[in-house]
C-alpha cells in the first residue's frame, strides 16, 4: 500500500481506528470471495470453440445437482497458459479441449490431477472456399506443400502455434512432413515469403480472415471436417486438403486444486457418455472418441476423415520448445 | 527477439517524446485558455480535457481505422505519440491555465514593451517551472503504462516493456523474462521521476483553477486543432454507436448478450457489474487512505510515485503472488486491490490542494474544544470540501473503471470487466461486435462528461473560497 510507510506520524488511536478498518473491509472481502466460491457449481475452462447445446447442459445439471459455468479461455494455447498460471488458485474445476499438442505442456506445469480422458479427435488440414478457386479460374492447392507456389501468394491464413492447436499440430506436420530442419525452414520461409497470415487463434483465422466468412483468405487452417458446416443445397462450398494431416484428439480432465473434485469428474464422466459424445460431431465438427458412437449420416459426404495423417510419432514434450524457436526464427526476420 | 535494451529505448522514447510534445502543444492552448473570457474558458478547457480522462485502450481501439493494414513499427509509434498527444495536451493546457502570473504583472512587462512571445519566456515560464515539470512527469509516465492503447493500435507492430511482458508471461509462460523486463520498467519509472525533479518537478494541483491572463493569439490556431481533434473522437465514436448493426437501441439491447458467436464470457452488463463492484472496493481502499496522507504536512513526490508503476508489472506480481496465496484468497478483489496502489496519488493530488486551502484556525479551534477527528470531518472539513472529495472521488472511479492492463493479468474468465470485453468485441471484426463495443465506450465518454462536469464545479467552487 502506497502511503503506509508515511503513516507514523498519524496518532496512535487514528492507526489503530485505520488497523481496525482494514480488519473490516478484508473480512468484507473475504465473506464475498467466499460466496462466490460456493461448490454447488462447476466451472469449465474450454476453448472458444467448445459447444454444448443447452439440452445437454440441463441434462448434466439434473443428474449431477451441480450448475455448470462455461468459461472460455480463447485458443487451446491461450487456456493452457491461463490454467498454468493460476493453477494455485484455479479459475476453474474441469477442463476440457487441451489436445494432444498442448498436453505435454499441461502435464509439465501439473494442472490437472488423476487422468486425462480423450473425448474427441479430429484432423488438421487445410480448407479452401470452392468458389474463390472457381471465379479466379484459379487450380485449388492439393496439398500443404503446394502453398508455397507463387500461384496462392497472399491466399492463405495459418494460426499462431504459440496460440493455437491447429496452429503447432500444422507446425509438427510439417517437422513430421520432412527429412531435415533445414527443409522445414526452408519451407516455412516458402509461406512468408508467399505472404502467409498469421491470425491468433482458430476463431479469427476462420470466422475473420477466410473469404467464406467476408475475410480475403480462401485458403484457412482448419479440419478435415469442417466442410460439413459449410454445406449449402447439398452443395459442398468449402473442401479439405485430406492426405498428410495431424490427427489431433482433445482431452478432459480434473483441475488441480479445484474446491469442487467431485463435480468435475461428474462432468468428465458425462463427456464420456453417450448422449453427450453423440453430439460432438454436429456440434463441434470433430469425431467421438468413445467407440460405437455413431455420427451424422451426411457426415459420409461431407467431414471424411484424413486420408493419410503425419506426425502420430512426434515428441512434443521434447521439441515444442525448439519448434517455436525456430518459426519464430523464420518470422522475426 | 527485441532485446531488453531495444524494448527499454522504445518505451522510454515514446514517454519522453509524448511528454514533449504534449508540453509544447499545450502550453500554447493553456494561455489562449487563460486569455480567454470566462463562459468559453470553461467551455474549451473541459472539451479538451475529455480526453485525458478516457481510459487509453478506449482512444486505441477508437483510432484503430487509422493504423491500416501493414503498420510497420516506426509508424506504429508515430501514431501513438500522437494518440498521448492529443490525450493530454488538454491536461497540460488545464495546468498551464492555472499557473499563470497575476495579470498585473503580465500587463506592467507589456507596458515595458514587451512583446507577447517574449513576456511568456522570461516572465511566465520560469514561474511556471515546476508546475510544468510535474505536468511533464506525468505524461511521460502514463505514456509509459500505456499498455492497452499500444496493443490496440501498435497491433503488434510496436513492442514495448509492458507489451513485451504480457507476451512473455501470458503467451510464452516465461515469468523470468517477465519479470526481468518488470524490473526494467521499473527502473523507467524511478529515472523519469529523477530526472523530473532535477527539473524542479513538485506535486501541483490536478485540476487547479483557471486564471484570467493575457489574450494569447498563438494559442487559437492549435486549440481550434485540437478542439476539432477531440470533437472527431468523439463523433467517431457516436456515429459509428448510432450506426452499426442497427443503430443505437439494437447496439444497446445487444449490451445484454456476449456478442456475435458469444465470444464473450459474460455480457457487457455483467461485465460492467464487475468493474463497478472494483471500482467500489478500490473507492473505499483509496479515498480514506489519501484523506490521511494528505493531512501529513509535508508534501513528497514519493505518494506521486505509485502512478508510475505500470499496471501492467502489478497485475503481473500479484498474478505470480496469487499463485503462493491460499485460494480463498486469491479471487477478483485482487484487481481492486492492485488499483488502489496507482489509484492513490490521483486521490491525494485532488484532496491535498483543497484541504491545505482551508483554514487552519477553524480546525484547531474544533480540536480545542475536544471534538474528535471523525467529528471534525464530518461536521467541518467534509462539508467544506464535499466538492473536491467528490471530484478525487469522480475522477478515482473512472480511472477505475477504465483500468486495463493490470485486469488483463488478473480478472480472468467470468470475472472479466468492462475495459477487457470492450477490447475483445473491438479486436473481432463484425458489425455487431464493434457496434457493442462503440456503443460501450460512447456510455463511457458521457461518465467522463459527467466527471468532467463535476471536476470544473469542483474548481470554481474553490476559488470561491479561497
Amino acid at each position: 500500500m502506497p502511503a503506509q510507510g508515511d503513516l507514523n506520524p498519524v496518532p496512535t488511536n487514528e492507526r489503530h481506528d485505520m488497523k481496525k478498518k482494514i480488519a473490516l473491509l478484508a473480512a468484507a472481502v473475504m465473506t464475498l470471495a467466499g460466496c462466490a466460491q460456493t461448490p454447488d457449481t462447476v466451472r469449465l475452462a474450454a476453448h472458444d470453440s467448445f459447444a454444448i447445446s443447452d439440452q445437454l447442459i440441463q441434462a448434466f445439471e439434473a443428474q449431477s445437482g451441480f450448475e455448470l459455468e462455461i468459461i472460455r479461455l480463447g485458443d487451446t494455447g491461450s487456456l493452457t497458459n491461463q490454467l498454468s498460471l493460476t493453477k494455485n488458485a484455479p479459475i476453474a474445476d474441469v477442463v476440457f479441449g487441451i489436445d494432444n499438442t498442448f498436453q505435454p505442456l499441461a502435464i509439465d506445469n501439473g494442472i490437472a490431477q488423476g487422468d486425462w480422458v480423450a473425448i474427441d479427435y479430429s484432423d488438421v488440414c487445410f480448407n479452401y472456399d470452392i468458389s474463390y478457386f472457381e471465379q479466379a479460374q484459379l487450380t485449388p492447392p492439393s496439398s500443404w506443400r503446394d502453398l508455397i507456389d507463387a500461384k496462392y501468394e497472399g491466399l492463405t491464413v495459418v494460426t499462431n502455434p504459440r496460440l493455437s492447436s491447429p496452429g503447432l499440430a500444422f507446425l509438427a506436420t510439417t517437422f513430421a512432413g520432412f527429412d531435415t530442419d533445414a527443409e522445414v525452414f526452408e519451407y516455412w520461409r516458402g509461406l512468408r515469403d508467399n505472404k502467409v497470415k498469421i491470425a491468433g487463434s482458430w476463431e479469427d483465422a476462420y470466422f475473420v480472415d477466410f473469404t467464406r466468412y467476408g475475410g480475403e483468405r480462401p485458403i484457412v487452417l482448419s479440419y478435415a471436417s469442417s466442410p460439413a458446416a459449410e454445406v449449402e443445397d447439398g452443395q459442398a462450398q468449402t473442401a479439405a486438403l485430406r492426405s498428410e494431416c495431424f490427427r489431433q484428439t482433445e482431452y478432459a480432465a480434473v483441475l488441480e486444486n479445484t474446491p469442487n473434485p467431485e463435480g468435475a469428474q461428474q462432468f468428465v464422466d458425462f463427456l464420456t457418455s453417450e448422449a453427450f459424445q453423440e453430439s460432438v460431431a454436429e456440434a463441434m465438427y470433430v469425431y467421438p472418441s468413445v467407440t460405437g458412437v455413431e455420427v451424422p449420416q451426411d457426415w459420409a459426404k461431407h467431414a471424411l476423415p484424413a486420408t493419410s495423417v503425419l506426425g502420430e510419432d512426434l515428441d512434443f514434450a521434447a521439441n515444442r520448445e525448439r519448434w517455436l524457436k525456430d518459426w519464430s526464427d523464420v518470422f522475426d526476420n | 527477439m527485441t532485446t531488453s535494451l531495444e524494448l527499454f529505448a522504445t518505451t522510454a522514447f515514446i514517454a519522453v517524446v509524448s511528454a514533449i510534445a504534449s508540453l509544447i502543444l499545450g502550453y500554447p492552448i493553456g494561455n489562449f485558455i487563460a486569455g480567454l473570457g470566462s463562459r468559453f474558458r470553461a467551455a474549451v478547457s473541459s472539451l479538451l480535457i475529455l480526453p485525458f480522462l478516457l481510459p487509453p485502450f478506449l482512444i486505441g481501439i477508437t483510432l484503430l481505422p487509422l493504423s491500416g493494414d501493414d503498420l510497420d513499427s516506426s509508424r506504429g509509434i508515430l501514431l501513438i505519440v500522437l494518440a498521448h498527444t492529443l490525450m493530454n495536451a488538454g491536461f497540460v493546457a488545464r495546468v498551464v491555465a492555472s499557473s499563470q502570473l497575476p495579470l498585473e504583472q503580465l500587463e506592467a512587462a507589456r507596458l515595458d514593451g514587451a512583446s507577447e512571445l517574449l513576456i511568456r519566456i522570461r516572465v511566465s515560464l520560469p514561474q511556471q517551472n515546476a508546475a510544468l515539470a510535474a505536468a511533464g512527469l506525468l505524461i511521460a509516465l502514463y505514456s509509459a503504462t500505456s499498455y492497452g492503447l499500444v496493443i490496440s493500435l501498435g497491433q503488434g507492430a510496436v513492442a514495448t516493456l509492458e507489451t513485451e511482458i504480457a507476451i512473455s508471461a501470458l503467451r510464452d509462460l516465461d515469468l523470468q523474462r517477465a519479470g526481468v523486463l518488470a524490473g526494467l520498467q521499473t527502473l523507467l519509472t524511478i529515472t523519469l521521476f529523477m530526472f523530473a525533479q532535477k527539473l524542479g518537478a513538485k506535486p501541483t494541483p490536478i485540476f487547479g483553477e483557471v486564471q484570467s491572463s493575457l489574450p494569447s493569439k498563438l494559442g487559437f490556431l492549435l486549440a481550434a486543432v485540437f478542439s476539432a481533434g477531440v470533437l472527431l473522437l468523439i463523433t467517431n465514436i457516436a456515429t459509428r454507436a448510432l450506426t452499426l448493426n442497427g443503430g443505437l437501441l439494437q447496439n444497446l439491447a445487444s449490451l445484454q448478450t456476449r456478442g456475435a458467436r458469444e465470444i464473450l464470457n459474460i455480457s457487457v452488463v455483467e461485465a460492467a457489474g464487475n468493474s463497478l463492484r472494483n471500482l467500489l472496493v478500490a473507492a473505499l481502499i483509496v479515498l480514506p487512505l489519501a484523506w490521511i496522507a494528505s493531512g501529513r504536512s509535508k508534501s513528497s513526490l514519493l505518494f506521486v510515485l505509485p502512478i508510475g508503476i505500470s499496471p501492467v508489472v502489478l497485475g503481473l506480481g500479484f498474478l505470480i503472488l496469487s499463485g503462493y496465496l491460499p485460494r480463498e484468497l486469491a479471487g477478483w478483489w485482487l484487481v481492486p486491490i492492485v488499483q488502489s496502489i496507482f489509484l492513490f496519488p490521483l486521490a491525494y493530488q485532488i484532496i491535498r490542494p483543497a484541504r491545505l486551502g482551508m483554514s487552519r484556525e477553524i480546525l484547531e479551534a474544533a480540536q480545542m474544544d475536544g471534538a474528535t477527528k471523525l467529528r471534525v470531518f464530518g461536521s467541518i472539513e467534509g462539508p467544506i470540501l464535499a466538492r473536491p472529495l467528490a471530484a478525487a472521488a469522480a475522477f478515482v472511479s473512472l480511472a477505475s473503471l477504465g483500468e486495463f492492463g493490470a485486469a488483463s493479468f488478473l480478472a480472468t474468465g467470468a470475472e472479466a470487466t468492462l475495459p477487457l470485453v470492450i477490447f475483445r468485441l473491438a479486436a473481432r471484426p463484425g458489425e455487431e461486435n464493434l457496434g457493442m463495443a462503440m456503443t460501450a465506450a460512447l456510455l463511457f465518454v458521457m461518465l467522463a462528461l459527467l466527471v468532467v462536469l463535476i471536476i470544473s464545479r469542483e474548481s470554481r467552487s474553490s476559488s470561491r473560497e479561497m
